[in-house]
């Protein structure tokens, strides 16, 4: 079953382990608090919030901590605008979304949606441009939403042709994760800064006759599966997705840069990797991680929380986090996010709009503290709950890391562009074949190169 | 003419007339619901898959052109449809022929008379019964690499881990296995009715002839047992041949396009990629060969019965 990284599991652990870490503090938010008091951080807002009263919406969000955060404070929502939210949540909210766009249904108002995909609803015009809701006075208080401080490298996942169709609701970046105790042991003090190095500590730490595994990737297929981990990687390797994109969509999936970081990645896999790491998601990863059989892992930063969480992971305590390591191709950690926007056929545009300004304002982002750190405000990664939230993550490694990642991250990490689900999912079949042993990495490639040269002829993104 | 003769002549016609258009209109009448059902569950969909097998809905062109039979041209080119038209055919062969070798070997076995037969009859149907997603997940679990049962029992014994989903080689044979536990239960059954509706008579005759047990299996249950098998055969193909569950539970279609059959194919297309009217084609193909697998039920039973 192909699955989300943005999924159930992860989020539920963090939820656990967030709540033990805030301070009493931030604790103590709007949501513990009911009453008109906590309408205060939304009525200093200079708009009409109650212009839309008696509205209803439709919103479908993925099922994830950040939605269970932003769901406790929907009865606040409604007290300070009168407007009625239908909310619902999905495993997979983008097939949510695509069966209504594509239906004609039209039954959604706010749609969350997956950055790798907003290119292509806007070229189809099933998104609203944001431009003329955020530059009207009535409905945006431009001082107080500060659009500016929203991670300037997310709000451009959801740009296109200049205009603004979505913004990062929920950011994300990847890192590594390693487990501090059995790197000391075998005499190595940080996490690995090139990838020959992570194999070399791998090697170190493996373990195999105690179960104990130097590196977890995923080796699933699926184009948000094993090819959002190896994008870091082929980057690294100097190695791409097409010539130049996007003027030039002729692929270069069996560079020799992509080879070599596939190469890179099923010696490791092989040598130092779990069993059956060619079918692991990142589930599996994770689960691996946190029962102890894998030392170190590429993941994204919300598995920092969740592997601090003492009721699912027995290795409390025991992790670090570095940088994703370098190549001669640069640093590359992943940039995604989930957006939010709305449908272009939506009958309560006004409404749905208040609620994005409400979901993606700065004491939103403070109120869903006691349930997830990650937020998409510049500002509050330096706020002092946040940094207190995050201290025990990692054993402090976490936030310096994430603070570091989000700065060098960047918004083609994985070319956005209409055809990328399709070519995804073939080259993760390639990827995949090569860790199985189906095929060498150079065979795979060449494979998927054909094919995706096909589709993209196909798809008229190439004569 | 007299009138006390006409006056009950011509109310007999009137009600023969009303009765003969109650006769004729009722039947249709109380049908009618159950027919107006079917058609919306099954014709409407069939004929909306048809016609959109024949434009390029998808979600680059959500209204959708009428593009004739470009998609159909366009699977007789996609080395992908033609891999999974040889992986469906291997998981469909391998699966029917091992269950109805096994179901029948089975069937055999518990068709004489003896304690507790029907309590062992029973307790084979159980997987039937079961779904496929929990079957399929429960020996996701025996086949795991690192808690998996089956790699325990090999590890205990001194033997390697063959990583039954990861290996591109056994992946398909696991697959197929669950299919096998799943349904080579549902054989029995048809083939154990088969078995006990037979005629005693000419088993006894061959007896007193002195047939030994694979003559008389050969030349008197086989041939009494031709329909039957036929029917159960069929059955099976064109539900082994739909599988979706199982696989996608199991594998995903991997690893690469090692398990990728039909169905998986098809649901990739449509509800991944989004390409509704390709993938909608594939539907049109598969129909297809459901229907010609019904033909030859059809047609193998008509010849019997003939």
């Amino acid at each position: 079953m192909i699955v989300s990284s943005r999924s159930l599991a992860r989020p539920l652990l963090a939820l656990g382990v967030l709540a033990a870490l805030v301070t009493p503090r931030a604790a103590t938010t709007q949501a513990a608090r009911p009453g008109a008091s906590d309408l205060a951080p939304y009525l200093s807002a200079h708009i009409n919030w109650r212009q839309f009263a008696g509205q209803s919406i439709n919103i479908a969000m993925t099922d994830q901590v950040d939605t269970d955060a932003l769901r406790q404070h929907l009865a606040l929502f409604h007290r300070l605008t009168g407007i009625n939210v239908n909310f619902q949540k999905y495993g997979d909210v983008t097939q949510k979304n695509l069966t209504d766009l594509v239906s004609g249904a039209g039954t959604l108002d706010v749609m969350q949606v997956d950055s790798m995909v907003v290119p292509q609803w806007v070229r189809l015009n099933y998104l609203e441009p944001l431009g003329p809701y955020l530059s009207n006075s009535k409905l945006t208080d431009d001082k107080w939403f500060n659009v500016a401080d929203i991670l300037p490298k997310f709000r451009a996942l959801g740009v296109q042709n200049g205009a603004t169709y979505a913004l990062p609701e929920y950011p994300e970046t990847s890192m590594v994760f390693y487990r501090k105790d059995l790197f000391k042991k075998a005499g190595i003090t940080h996490a690995p800064r090139t990838y020959q190095e992570w194999a070399a500590d791998a090697a170190k730490v493996t373990d195999k006759a105690h179960h104990v595994y130097g590196i977890g990737l995923i080796g699933l297929k699926g184009a948000d599966q094993n090819v959002y981990r190896w994008t870091s990687i082929a980057r690294a390797f100097g190695g791409g997705f097409f010539k130049n994109f996007p003027s030039d969509l002729t692929p270069t999936i069996n560079s020799q840069g992509n080879v070599a970081a596939t190469q890179w990645m099923v010696d490791a896999l092989n040598k130092y990797g779990p069993p059956g790491a060619a079918s692991m998601g990142w589930s599996e990863v994770d689960t691996g991680a946190y029962q102890g059989q894998i030392a170190s892992i590429l993941d994204t930063f919300d598995n920092g929380p969740a592997m601090e969480d003492p009721h699912a992971s027995k290795t409390v305590g025991k992790w670090g986090a570095g940088v994703v390591p370098s190549g001669p191709g640069g640093t590359w950690p992943s940039e995604f996010s989930w957006m939010m926007s709305i449908h272009s056929k939506s009958s309560h545009k006004g409404a749905a709009w208040l609620f994005i300004q409400w979901a993606n304002s700065a004491p939103v982002m403070l109120s869903k503290l006691n349930m997830t750190p990650i937020t998409n405000r510049v500002s509050l990664w330096n706020d002092p709950r946040i940094i207190a939230a995050s201290k025990k993550i990692a054993n402090g490694e976490w936030l310096p890391v994430v603070r570091q990642s989000l700065e060098i991250a960047n918004p083609q990490f994985r070319p956005r562009f209409p055809g990328w689900l399709q070519m995804g999912d073939r080259l993760s079949i390639a990827i995949q074949e090569a860790i199985a042993g189906t095929a060498s990495p150079q065979a795979a490639l060449d494979s998927a190169q054909r094919d995706i040269a096909t589709q993209l002829r196909m798809g008229h993104y190439t004569h | 003419m007299d009138r006390s003769l006409e006056g009950p002549i011509v109310v007999t016609r009137k009600r023969s007339t009303r009765r003969w258009r109650v006769d004729r209109f009722l039947p249709a009448f109380m049908l009618a619901p159950a027919v107006l059902v079917l058609a919306a569950l099954t014709l409407f969909p069939i004929g909306y898959v048809i016609y959109l097998s024949l434009t390029d809905t998808g979600v680059n062109s959500p209204n959708g052109s009428f593009i004739g039979l470009d998609n159909f041209r366009l699977i007789k080119d996609d080395p992908a449809f033609w891999d999974s038209v040889r992986v469906t055919g291997l998981f469909t062969g391998g699966a029917v022929l091992a269950e109805f070798v096994l179901g029948f070997a089975i069937a055999l076995l518990l068709n004489g008379k003896m304690r507790g037969l029907g309590l062992l009859r029973t307790l084979m149907l159980l997987p039937m019964v079961m779904t496929p997603v929990i079957v399929a997940l429960t020996w996701r679990m025996l086949y795991g690499p690192t808690y998996g049962y089956f790699d325990y029992l090999l590890s205990r014994l001194g033997l390697g881990q063959p990583n039954w989903l990861d290996n591109s080689r056994l992946a398909l044979v696991s697959v197929i296995a669950v299919d096998v536990w799943q349904w080579t239960p549902f054989m029995f059954l048809l083939l154990t009715a088969g078995l006990q509706s037979m005629p005693t008579e000419p088993f006894e005759a061959a007896r007193v002839d002195g047939a030994g047990r694979l003559a008389t299996f050969r030349h008197l249950t086989l041939p009494l047992m031709r329909n039957i098998i036929i029917i159960a055969l069929i059955f099976r193909a064109i539900d082994a041949f739909d599988t979706f569950d199982i696989i996608w539970v199991l594998t995903n279609g991997g690893p690469g396009t090692t398990t990728q059959t039909l169905t998986i194919y098809s649901y990739f297309q449509s509800f991944r990629w989004f390409n509704f009217g390709y993938g909608a084609a594939l539907s049109v193909v598969m129909l297809v060969v459901v229907a010609v697998f019904c033909a030859i039920m059809v047609l193998l039973m008509n010849r019997e019965t003939a």
